[in-house]
């Protein structure tokens, strides 16, 4: 114990020393004598406090490593998740170890998809991958590399891949936040600034929750807890699903939705929110863009159809003045937006409303409303407010419009409504990323938020946090935005930022026919959509399908190079075949990853990633939900170094940086770790912490609630939603060209079809957007439309005949995680084979037995499942497991059995897409029948057969140098 | 006297498998044997009027074990504390306790010790140590409790006293455990 190494000069240290017993017994003294759950049983016995990855929960766990080998892992009881864990964190050892695992760097040597490989050194394949994209860069453009970041491998370490390829040009990815999640943020950054729709819920006071389409136990089970209590307190539970769910059976009211439909119901709510006396209507009034006036177009083309402003109105009038009417002096008043002291009207005048003369009137009470909602004449041309309209797009959206456009009994939405509104203003509201898979992924998060507002719920006890707190350190994007803020943002990233319109693979896909309802009949009409280019994440990176158009076909360009980090396309992204096809077209594909996968055995050149129980990490609270989870944050630190030569996949960014000359702006991992834990000056000594190494003493740091130190004032009172740090009430609306994206279709610019979009600044004034500008140029339309999907009953009539069960996928299973846990013997064991819910009066109908092996096919392909009869969906509705593939068969057999059970072979990849994010559409229409073949060839039947995934013992990882790759466990082989 | 036994709160449990799998890691369960199985019980009723709960099956910890009665060598016992156990040194894998389980919560594992009966130990290593069964600590949904269900004061009793509660068919073994369920009707157990 008289080695005083620290935890990151281990890592140092073995990387040239395997892991002795030694070192590892060092360790220990860095944090044994602040937690007194360690217990130190011997020299070559130690349990070391971490967090799990194995989905987004980061539940808190110690892990008992003997002799450098982790044998035991168990719940933290001090922290958020209570000391639960789920099966996924126990069958940890089993990923560490698993036969599958690539531990030492491979360079392709058969054909592409032959399993053939032979070990590598480092230095050879970066000196490789540097030297093969760089001629691909000089020969074709950087733009021709895309690059690749999978769900989960974490937020830091997406980072790190982010900026390292940002850097050198590259803007294509197959994305994987628009699958999910990023719709719901990039939407509620642009109403207000922040986000609130899987987070910042607060269970722990509330007295309704409404979940919608999320399970209990998909990820971070420690949710129900809170659920659970909040029951037990006399909260009621509404879920909306089309499955009769985990939660839908603890829920006191379950809304059987019909798939896609979501957005008629979210309408129904804010309709009955808008007309019931639990509005928020001060809050609209005071803090939204309600009462501003809306330079409408009319019949004539006429108008520019954004917020008006002082300078529409009048010659030399000023473009940070949002006029709207005073109702206490019956007067035009202007809205000061102009924080940055760039129009005159700054200083103490913004964020304030001012007279015709520009003074200040503090007692203003701008009017919500105009006369008969019919607009108010103002120099000779009538404007209507933006709080108009929107009572008019959603006044016609009736509970008995809800019931029918969604399949319910109005009764039970008047009910799950009334639940709602009645515990508002302490109602809160979760969702699932099921709901988010679709074409209107952004308009339906602008719903949601419009719905959570206007009945009340921001930032109140038992509603929803709507702000990450600055209560505790950095968050991860800063990685990027200091260097930036610094100006330290590399040339080619400046060129090809300044050339996205020729760069970005998302070129073409500026129009799109939607089915969209017409408020006032609500009939469903074909309307052509304009895309606003499909941001994401900061670049105009692209998307599954325009990626895959751009690999597979060469349009808009051939993309030649490709970079893929922790993810699987071939199965989470929709038109897998075309996603072979196109990775079978690369010149060059470098893969970093744990395990071989379907798509790595396409690649040249494969880099083993560390598990992440084998690095160093800050769980920041990005998933969390309720306080303290969503204000705690958590070390992960590694249970022994990586196994062969593994490397965690932020220093393989770092490292292969160096080969590409990229400034990544940090020294390394650890110099952002520290400015991260370290946080603003501002943070009190107790939530900051000195170093990472003073953070991994501590485990783990919670924050305190802006509540319980702001007098229980919302945020917004009190200046805490504003990033501009200049704390006056309101909100911050993120401005174009920063993190979250440019915006495709620029004020000032011409549209393909020579429209002009008129020039005026963002409107970006302190106020949450409910009618929102942002939205309406990207495409969806200043208001939530309903849109119906694109594959339904309802939208594609013609094919109902042929394929009459509507078909839904993706539900969570507790068993995996996404493409994950398939080569886990314990969790394989617990659910072995993939699974499609029929109900069983269909099945009665089509002769299908429980656990028959069927096929299930839409007119575009079809896969093989099995059978669950359950009366848990409806009997015109099947639902698929996502995700599946077969590692237990060989890379020639269909790439380990990508094709077989993968949901994503049923579906077209050719539009429409969301305009803003891009999320294409997931569920269709199918047939169903009986596989007489049984099940796919060569899969693991039986708990016997999964033998071949054991963990692999410590002699056998000494002796396998995986000189002639990975030994892949074939079924029955052993 | 003390009788450890557990109380599972249906209307917590989520059907997550964790207990399931945290079993194997505590106890060493082989593939293809379960201490712990975990059954989803319907959705039955009337659509959309639809119930559904999840049933987590291990050993009952009966309180007249016919496993300990028809077992020809002594292997299968009941400790003074409730816990049924099985020797696996006197274990020879006859399986008639495998026949005389009326759960079906026993398994014969021929990897092991040359072949024995495998099943629900309540972790009694671990209950000997002070400390809760391993399913218990680590329950997603706070679901289970263990302890002594002659002691009123226990949170097991608590909860006994708490719940509308159920047990799986008795055929005169007087099975140990109990589930509460208030939110659903029971179904049985079968």
């Amino acid at each position: 114990m008289s080695l005083k190494l620290s935890r990151r000069s281990f890592i140092k240290a073995s990387a040239v020393a395997s892991a002795s017993a030694l070192v590892l017994g060092a360790t220990e003294t860095a944090f044994a004598d602040e937690v007194d759950a360690v217990e130190v049983a011997s020299d070559d016995v130690q349990v070391i406090p971490s967090a799990c990855r194995q989905c987004y929960g980061r539940c808190a766990l110690f892990g008992t490593v003997e002799n450098g080998r982790l044998t035991k892992v168990e719940g933290n009881p001090d922290l958020f998740s209570e000391g639960t864990l789920c099966g996924r964190a126990f069958a940890i050892p089993q990923e560490l170890y698993n036969p599958t695992r690539v531990r030492y760097p491979q360079r392709r040597v058969g054909e592409k998809g032959s399993g053939q490989w032979k070990r590598i050194s480092w230095e050879e394949a970066y000196q490789e991958a540097a030297d093969k994209f760089t001629e691909i860069g000089e020969n074709y453009g950087w733009h021709t590399i895309a690059h690749q970041y999978g769900t989960g491998r974490d937020m830091l370490q997406f980072q790190a891949i982010n900026k390292l390829w940002l850097e050198l040009g590259s803007t294509a990815t197959f994305g994987v936040g628009n699958l999910c999640w990023v719709g719901s943020y990039f939407t509620s950054q642009r109403l207000y600034g922040d986000e609130t729709q899987y987070t910042g819920w607060d269970g722990n006071n509330t007295d309704a929750i409404l979940i919608w389409c999320r399970q209990e136990r998909s990820r971070g089970y420690y949710d129900w807890l809170t659920v659970k209590r909040a029951q037990e307190r006399g909260a009621k539970v509404v879920c909306v699903d089309p499955r009769f769910t985990c939660t839908a059976s603890k829920a006191d009211l379950w809304l059987p939705i019909r798939p896609g439909s979501d957005m008629a119901l979210v309408l129904a709510f804010i309709n009955e929110i808008i007309h019931s006396e639990k509005c928020a209507t001060d809050f609209a009034r005071y803090y939204t863009n309600a009462p501003f006036f809306i330079d409408e177009k009319d019949e004539q083309g006429n108008g520019t159809g954004y917020q008006l402003r002082q300078s529409m109105m009048q010659e030399g009038g000023n473009v940070e003045l949002y006029p709207a009417w005073d109702e206490a002096h019956d007067q035009l008043i202007f809205w000061s937006g102009d924080w940055q002291n760039k129009s005159g009207v700054g200083g103490p005048k913004a964020f304030q409303w001012l007279d015709a003369n520009g003074n200040i009137v503090a007692d203003a009470v701008p009017a919500l409303t105009t006369p008969d909602g019919k607009g108010r004449e103002i120099n000779g041309k009538t404007y209507r407010t933006s709080w108009d309209i929107l009572v008019e797009h959603v006044t016609p959206w009736t509970i008995e419009r809800a019931a029918e456009f969604c399949e319910l009994d109005p009764e039970r939405i008047q009910e799950a409504i009334n639940i709602y509104i009645d515990a508002s203003p302490h109602a809160c509201f979760t969702r699932g990323q099921k709901v988010e898979f679709s074409i209107n992924t952004s308009g339906i998060s602008q719903a949601f938020t419009i719905m959570m507002a206007l009945a009340g719920n921001f930032d109140t006890k038992g509603g929803q946090n709507i702000g990450r707190e600055p209560a505790t350190g950095y968050d991860s994007f800063m990685f990027d935005v200091v260097p930036n803020q610094q100006g330290r943002m590399g040339a080619r990233r400046k060129q090809t930022a300044m050339n996205i319109k020729k760069l970005s693979v998302c070129q073409n896909t500026g129009y799109q026919q939607i089915l969209q309802a017409d408020d006032a009949t609500g009939e469903l009409r074909e309307v052509t959509q304009n895309s606003g280019g499909q941001v994401i994440y900061g670049q105009q990176g692209g998307f599954g399908a325009v990626t895959t158009k751009a690999m597979a076909k060469g349009e808009p360009f051939q993309i030649h190079g490709y970079w893929q980090q922790t993810s699987e396309p071939i199965l989470s992204i929709e038109g897998s075949k075309e996603i072979i096809e196109g990775l079978k077209n690369l010149d060059f594909f470098v893969n970093v990853d744990i395990f071989m996968t379907p798509s790595g055995e396409l690649a040249d050149i494969i880099l083993p990633a560390a598990h992440p129980n084998e690095v160093d990490r800050v769980e920041w609270a990005h998933s969390g939900h309720g306080y303290p989870t969503s204000h705690t944050y958590l070390i992960r630190q590694p249970f022994h170094a990586p196994l062969g030569e593994a490397k965690d996949d932020m220093d393989i960014c770092f490292e292969f940086a160096k080969y590409m000359d990229v400034d990544m702006f940090w020294k390394d991992k650890y110099e952002f770790f520290d400015y991260m834990v370290k946080g603003p000056a501002t943070l009190p000594p107790q939530l900051s912490c000195a170093s990472f190494e003073d953070f991994r003493n501590r485990i783990s740091v919670t924050g305190v609630q802006m509540t319980d130190v702001r007098g229980g004032k919302p945020k917004y009172e009190t200046g805490f939603m504003r990033k501009t740090s200049d704390f006056r009430p309101g909100f911050n609306t993120m401005y174009r060209g920063n993190k979250m994206g440019s915006v495709y279709r620029f004020p000032g610019t011409t549209l393909p079809d020579g429209t002009q979009i008129p020039a005026h600044p963002q409107s970006d004034n302190g106020k949450m957007e409910l009618w929102s500008e942002d939205l309406l140029l990207y495409g969806n339309g200043p208001l939530p439309m309903y849109i119906e999907p694109p594959i339904t009953k309802v939208s594609r009539e013609d094919l109902v005949e042929e394929y009459p069960y509507t078909l839904i996928t993706g539900g969570r299973s507790h068993a995996f995680f996404h493409t994950e846990y398939r080569n886990s013997p314990w969790m394989r064991e617990v659910h072995m084979f993939p699974t499609m819910d029929i109900n069983p009066e269909t099945a009665a109908k089509l002769g299908i037995e429980q656990d028959d092996w069927c096929w299930i096919e839409t007119y575009v392909d079809r896969i093989r499942q099995r059978a669950n009869l359950t009366d848990a969906i409806k009997p015109d509705t099947i639902h698929v497991e996502h995700d599946w593939w077969f590692p237990e068969r060989a890379a020639t057999d269909d790439l380990h059995g990508a094709l077989d059970a993968n949901c994503n072979i049923l579906f077209e990849n050719n539009g429409p897409y969301d305009p803003a994010v891009g999320t294409d559409n997931f569920g269709g229409l199918c047939k169903v029948y009986k596989a007489s073949e049984g099940a796919p060839d060569n899969i693991c039947m039986t708990s016997e057969d999964l033998r071949i995934f054991l963990p692999l013992t410590r002699e056998q990882l000494a002796q396998d140098t995986q000189d002639n790759g990975v030994d892949m466990p074939i079924k029955g082989g052993m | 006297m003390t009788r450890h036994t557990m109380a599972i709160d249906l209307d917590s449990c989520i059907g997550c498998h964790s207990c399931a799998v945290v079993c194997k890691q505590e106890n060493n369960v082989g593939l293809g044997t379960f201490y712990s199985k975990v059954l989803t019980i319907g959705p039955s009723g009337t659509y959309p009027d639809l119930e559904m709960y999840y049933l987590p099956v291990a050993c009952q910890h009966c309180d007249n074990p016919q496993c300990v009665s028809v077992c020809p060598t002594g292997a299968s016992y009941k400790r003074e504390d409730g816990i049924v156990l099985v020797d696996h040194s006197k274990c020879v894998g006859c399986q008639y306790c495998v026949m005389a389980c009326p759960y079906g919560v026993r398994t014969y594992d021929a990897s092991k010790d040359k072949g024995v009966i495998e099943k629900c130990t309540l972790c009694a290593h671990l209950v000997d140590d002070g400390k809760e069964p391993a399913c218990v600590r680590h329950c997603p949904g706070q679901a289970r409790v263990f302890g002594d269900i002659d002691d009123p004061e226990s949170k097991i009793s608590q909860l006994i006293v708490k719940k509308k509660t159920h047990k799986l068919t008795d055929v005169g073994n007087h099975p140990s455990v109990t589930f509460g369920l208030d939110k659903c009707e029971w179904k049985g157990g079968e």
